[in-house]
């Protein structure tokens, strides 16, 4: 019998060889390696399996249910069709950090403890960030180091969560999580992936920053993996369910009010992590179910639109709605393709999303209170509303100064797949719902209400778009964040430590360096200290200057560094003689 | 194309406003379900208050794109 193997190592290990191939050969082997981890997720079996002792502890490189295959297929999946949009790419070590990245995020997805979860949680930041930084301009380079400055932060809180946690259970296992103090940390640590708001900034400041294939990688894993861990600690945590109905209306009041495309789909990400997480909050089988549904569906409508909106980058070199417009007939395909990944994300019938969010919303009508139905409600005419504008002034909005072709046919065939994937799933949900965790769930997608009651969201709240289109219209502005509070208050520490700390710090080091000046002074000749201290006492009576002129002259004189040297070394030679023998002494004894 | 989207947004409305009240209808879970045009209602409000959110928001929080530079 074939054993597989981690997943995680294949994709970490490939890394490594990337640089051995080049053109034709490296784009096979990519697809080779992403191919070869599908088939080695085939053979997992459930249970716990590659366990090595570590300090004590167990570590668990596979801990195999039916939660963390369902997400590990979608990410194979998705990484495979990711990799194949991205064979254009040339630069290696992309390729290399996009491996790793996929590696590590897989390794998360399967670690059964906190530690191992922990090392692959901390490549996950450092390989990412590489995404970021290969676009080699500055405004990323920068958004890289806030991206990484905030990840290290969310993994400090996540490693003192974790050591926390072993000191007060002496466990390391991935378990559910109580209300303490550790849970609290790892919460931090987990959230900011999530991009829990206030721990969102990231994530819209780095992803429209990324290269084009590499936004597409970042998009799918870093905060579908922080939804899984959450799913797996903090299932029915009422915070967490509030806080989703939040950021799904934080994301999508942001959303609409961006120019950058890729930038209105990161704030896009927030609003959609927030009907996962809501269902995950909710914590009952459907709301569990729900937030699993809507994560795997969201990874397919978002690589898409990541996918669209990075081809028409690629063939224009322009991200903005107001520069944008007039694609849909010299980019039919990535048109199409985008228009059916706006209707999923809005949840129209007939697509994916209508699926998944249907699923999110019948679990919090089981539990919550009509609040949070409000907010996620609220938060689908958003949604609606940001993909009209996005569609509209991209591609049908009159603009005859652009000029643009379709993109290379291996990014055509990634998206068509995907859009397929959408409409499959839309059709005939039971496809998805056969991976899904809880399989004794019974949810019908298609009833008359939920399909009457979508239509009347959308063609009202489309309606209001026709009419007040001028104030959905993009702007040439940027839109503050939380953000702006964060870079202030760091303006704010960097003066302070610059300015007044840093003259406090000279201060104190002048005053040291005196006292220890003078100590080496009085250290050189210590004999000679009764007789200064005597001097000093006469500083009293007479005049300073005359009294340091004598003391100065007197050291001039009598001082003698030999003088002291013989004796000292005699008393060394005498310690080292006498430990010899005592040495021998006690040997022999 | 803004007069053909019109159009059938309008005509979407109409029919999903008729089909919600000869549809049939799940079990409410809250009061405001029972009613028939519900989702139009929130449709309409909820983008008439994401108008005035979004306002109100960029004459706050708008700045120039050069503005962190």
């Amino acid at each position: 019998m074939i054993r597989s193997i981690p997943p995680a190592f294949i994709f970490i290990l490939g890394a490594f060889f990337i640089p051995l191939f080049r053109g034709r050969a490296k784009q096979l082997y990519l697809l080779f390696v992403n191919a070869f981890v599908l088939i080695d997720l085939s053979l997992l079996e459930a249970g716990t399996g590659w366990v090595i002792q570590f300090l004590g502890y167990d570590l668990i490189f596979a801990e195999v249910d039916r939660l963390s295959l369902a997400i590990a297929y979608i990410f194979a999946v998705i990484g495979f069709l990711a990799i194949l949009y991205s064979l254009q790419n040339k630069q290696t070590g992309e390729q290399m950090a996009a491996f790793l990245y996929m590696g590590s995020s897989l390794g998360v997805v399967f670690s059964g403890d906190y530690l191992s979860l922990f090392i692959f949680w901390e490549i996950m930041a450092f390989a990412s960030v590489f995404l970021i930084w290969y676009r080699r301009e500055k405004a990323s380079l920068d958004a890289g180091f806030r991206y990484l400055f905030m990840h290290i932060f969310g993994g400090c809180c996540l490693l003192t969560g974790i050591l926390l946690h072993i000191t007060s259970t002496g466990s390391l296992k991935v378990e559910p999580l109580t209300n303490s103090w550790s849970s609290l940390f790892i919460l931090v640590g987990f959230g900011l992936n999530t991009a829990l708001i206030p721990l969102h900034t990231w994530l819209p400041d780095a992803y429209p920053l990324g290269t084009i294939t590499g936004s597409v990688f970042l998009s799918i894993f870093t905060t579908k993996t922080g939804v899984y861990t959450l799913a797996r600690c903090f299932s029915g945590n009422e915070f967490i369910a509030i806080m989703g109905g939040v950021m799904a209306v934080y994301g999508v009041v942001f959303a609409l009010l961006q120019n950058d495309i890729r930038k209105l789909i990161s704030y896009h990400i927030i609003s959609q992590v927030g009907y996962m997480i809501a269902g995950i909050g909710v914590g009952t089988e459907l709301g569990v179910n729900g937030g699993v549904a809507h994560l795997i569906n969201n990874l397919l409508y978002k690589t898409l639109l990541f996918m669209c909106t990075g081809s028409v980058i690629y063939m224009t070199g322009r991200s903005k709605l107001t520069e944008l417009g007039g694609l849909a007939k010299q980019m039919p395909v990535t048109c199409i393709t985008c228009l059916v990944a706006s209707f999923s994300i809005s949840g129209a019938p007939g697509f994916n999303g209508f699926v998944s969010k249907g699923m999110v919303l019948a679990s919090v009508l089981e539990v919550h209170p009509p609040f949070l139905e409000l907010l996620l409600r609220f938060a689908s005419v958003g949604t609606f509303l940001s993909f009209i504008k996005l569609s509209y002034f991209t591609f049908f909005e009159k603009n005859e100064k652009i000029r643009a072709k379709e993109v290379p046919w291996n990014m055509q065939v990634a998206m068509i797949v995907i859009a397929l994937l959408c409409i499959l799933i839309g059709m005939a949900p039971k496809v998805l719902f056969h991976i899904l965790p809880y399989a004794s769930v019974d949810y019908h997608a298609y009833t008359s209400s939920h399909f009457i009651g979508v239509l009347q969201l959308f063609s009202f709240a489309g309606l209001v778009f026709v009419f007040a289109k001028k104030t959905f219209s993009p702007h040439q502005w940027i839109i503050l964040d939380v953000d702006y509070f964060y870079r202030m208050t760091l303006r704010w520490v960097a003066w302070l430590c610059m300015g007044p700390l840093n003259d406090l710090r000279r201060r104190i080091q002048n005053s040291l360096s005196r006292s220890v000046r003078f100590l080496i002074y009085l250290s050189k000749d210590p004999l000679s200290l009764p007789e200064r201290s005597a001097e000093y006492r006469q500083w009293n009576r007479e005049d300073e200057v005359s009294a340091l002129e004598s003391i100065g002259g007197k050291k001039e004189r009598r001082y003698n560094e030999n003088i002291y040297r013989k004796p000292m070394g005699v008393g060394v030679l005498l310690a080292i003689l006498f430990l010899f023998f005592y040495g021998i002494i006690y040997f022999l004894k | 194309m803004k007069e053909k989207l019109k159009k059938l947004l309008i005509l979407f409305a109409i029919l999903s406003t008729v089909a919600g009240f000869i549809g049939t209808h799940d079990p409410p879970a809250l009061g405001w379900h029972s009613i028939p045009f519900m989702d139009a209602v929130v449709g309409v409000i909820g983008a008439l208050v994401l108008m005035v959110l979004i306002k109100g928001l960029a004459t706050f929080l708008s700045k120039k794109e050069d503005f962190y530079d």
